[in-house]
């Protein structure tokens, strides 16, 4: 478990909430693979290879790396808390700006069609976006969770979905109380019955 | 550009791989220099005086104690030499013998790209695998030997998952010498899903096999280089070969030289004619397939058909009569994805196999992707390989990555200062290369 808190904490010096966060989410992100661990006698061993007799017992059992370094804006924060908490907008894209140093909001929208949502996703470009998506729960009456959308289409320059795939944290950390995280490459993937599928799977 | 000091310089990127260094600028979009990662040497002679012979590098003191000469580059092992042995300074994708680092090093950005280290930051990749004292000593040999003034290592799933635009990834890399899986998880290496075999050794060990057994329909075939054929004549397919060995080369043939030469012999059969069935393996379909017609060095030609396809086969399965006979084979592709996620839970499973990234050379395998595909939606129905087309991306995914992120302004953050260095020494690498 120590471990595990350790090497979560952002390679970055930064704030200790900052780091709490980084550790809340790890937990959740391995939580049931935890739990599987807990519940079976015995830990769960991955056995290399026979012929390769590199096992390092020193290595954590995983390891935060690299980002770019890309700073966050703070119209970000405000946007989403408009979103969050005044119910201002149906979403929001974000993008970097020109310079790809700092991510900043493109658009901020309170169309609720999902479909004109879905025509601002450009075809060959990288966003992201923050999304409050209600749905009806399969026989819970109605609910609101937001969705965190990383498009990064297939077409897109591969320079782009390298400095947005590498930034990408830097903006989650900084909106607390994503319910969902999407991956997008094509438009299948953020489909309205996809996302309903998504969201109708979490607690 | 990475603003360091005050000037905008370039940062450098180096990649090394059992089968080559990649070296170029961040911000390029395919290494500048590609050099072989195995090198020729003559190795020092007990307490005896060194001589520079033709083509040979320079080399420091350090390296002396070990070879005579080092020769290294397109002009390396490649040039026939007498009583020159051939050396790869990796073990199952980790340098293991630092020795020839800094000549490999020094022909790729010196000789190569004609670029001063001391003025460039230079950001070295990794495999998972690596080890915390293998990067330490990488560090040390970057500020104390090429007194660069920043260094940083980064790990190349990870640098492969980001280079695909995802965060959360399955990266499936298979290069000359091993094949990993590795799970990355919102950019981290889920450390405990890492599998990697060295499976390419074995296909390799397979083609030699085919290759050299006589079979009802041929002959064994000799795997000369032809470095070591002095002339040789046309024949028709199948006919046995007319040449003329150099005789006089024979002698001064080390045994390492040959075992590197025969080996590239046998890498360029498989790249060109070896393949993989689509849909698993079908003696029938096997058949039908276009035979292809192969020339080697010694004239010796012939029409691979069936045999050319169970060469692929062993990265998806190994035949029951291998499995009897060697009870310590590597692990196919199937099976390393399998181990890998075991150690994840089913939602994180599914996630990944949307996002599996093929990268490494041995991906470019033909048919390799198209079988994957098929294999994989047999479980994961939604699985989806994200598998650039440009071999360029394919081959040096994780060296284009290091390019990409070692060229923003932004990454300066994370560099290690030669200052850092000084201050600090090693420990510092293990904090700031996470």
């Amino acid at each position: 478990m120590k471990g595990y808190i350790d090497i979560l904490a952002p390679s970055a010096p930064e704030t200790s909430s900052v780091s709490q966060r980084g550790e809340k989410e790890g937990e959740r992100a391995f939580q049931s693979s935890r739990q599987n661990e807990r519940r079976s006698p015995q830990p769960l061993i991955i056995r290399y290879s026979t012929l390769s007799g590199h096992h390092h017992p020193h290595h954590p059992a995983f390891v935060p790396t690299m980002s770019s370094g890309v700073g966050v804006n703070d119209q970000c924060l405000t946007a989403f808390q408009d979103l969050k908490l005044k119910k201002k907008f149906k979403y929001i894209i974000f993008n970097l700006n020109k310079d790809l140093t700092e991510i900043v909001v493109e658009k901020t929208s309170d169309n609720q069609s999902y479909d004109d949502f879905l025509g601002d996703l450009p075809e060959t470009e990288c966003r992201w976006v923050i999304y409050d998506f209600e749905f009806e729960k399969e026989g819970g009456g109605k609910r609101n969770k937001i969705i965190f959308l990383s498009w990064s289409p297939d077409d897109a320059k591969i320079k782009q979905k390298m400095v947005f795939a590498s930034s990408r944290d830097a903006l989650k950390r900084s909106l607390t109380g994503v319910a969902v995280e999407i991956q997008g490459t094509d438009f299948s993937e953020v489909a309205y019955e996809s996302v309903l599928d998504k969201a109708n799977r979490g607690h | 550009m990475v603003n360091y000091g005050g000037d905008e310089v370039s940062a450098l990127v180096i990649d090394i791989g059992a089968s080559s260094v990649r070296a170029g600028y961040a911000g390029d979009d395919c290494p500048k220099a590609i050099i072989p990662t195995s090198y020729g040497y003559h190795p020092a002679p007990p307490d005896a005086d060194v001589t520079m012979s033709d083509g040979a590098e320079n080399i420091d003191a350090v390296n002396k104690s070990k070879f005579a000469n080092i020769y290294i580059g397109q002009s390396g092992p490649s040039i026939w030499r007498e009583g020159m042995e051939v050396g790869n300074p990796m073990v199952e994708g980790l340098i293991q013998d630092f020795n020839p680092i800094k000549p490999l090093i020094d022909h790729a950005l010196e000789k190569t790209m004609r670029v001063n280290s001391s003025e460039h930051p230079i950001l070295v990749t990794e495999p998972t695998w690596n080890t915390p004292a293998n990067r330490e000593r990488m560090a040390e040999i970057m500020f104390e030997e090429f007194n660069v003034p920043a260094f940083y290592i980064a790990n190349t799933g990870v640098l492969n998952a980001f280079a695909a635009g995802k965060g959360s990834a399955l990266v499936i890399d298979v290069g000359q010498s091993m094949a990993s899986v590795t799970p990355v998880v919102d950019g981290f290496v889920l450390r405990k899903g890492l599998s990697y075999s060295p499976l390419p050794k074995l296909i390799h060990a397979h083609a030699r096999h085919i290759l050299i057994s006589p079979t009802p329909h041929r002959r064994g075939i000799e795997l000369l280089p032809h470095q070591l054929i002095a002339n040789k004549t046309l024949v028709d397919a199948g006919a046995p070969p007319k040449f003329t060995i150099r005789q006089d080369r024979i002698a001064g043939t080390t045994e390492s030289w040959r075992n590197w030469a025969e080996t590239r012999e046998i890498d360029e059969w498989v790249q060109s004619v070896a393949g993989v069935l689509d849909q698993g393996w079908n003696d029938a379909v096997a058949a039908q397939r276009t035979a292809r017609q192969y020339e080697f060095p010694t004239g010796y030609n012939n029409y691979f058909g069936l045999e050319r396809f169970q060469v692929g086969e062993q990265f998806f399965t190994h035949s029951p009569q291998l499995v009897a006979s060697n009870p310590n084979l590597p692990k196919t592709i199937p099976q390393l994805i399998t181990e890998a996620l075991r150690a994840c839970d089913p939602e994180l499973r599914q996630v990944l196999m949307g996002n599996v990234v093929l990268t490494g050379g041995g991906t470019l395998f033909s048919g390799f992707a198209d079988r994957l595909t098929a294999e994989l939606t047999r479980s994961f129905p939604h699985t989806k390989i994200h598998a650039p087309g440009n071999p360029v991306e394919r081959r040096y995914g994780g060296w284009l990555g290091g390019s990409i992120l070692a060229s923003l302004g932004t990454f300066h953050q994370l560099w290690i200062s030669k200052e850092e260095w000084q201050e600090h020494g090693k420990p510092i690498v293990g904090q700031r290369c996470k």
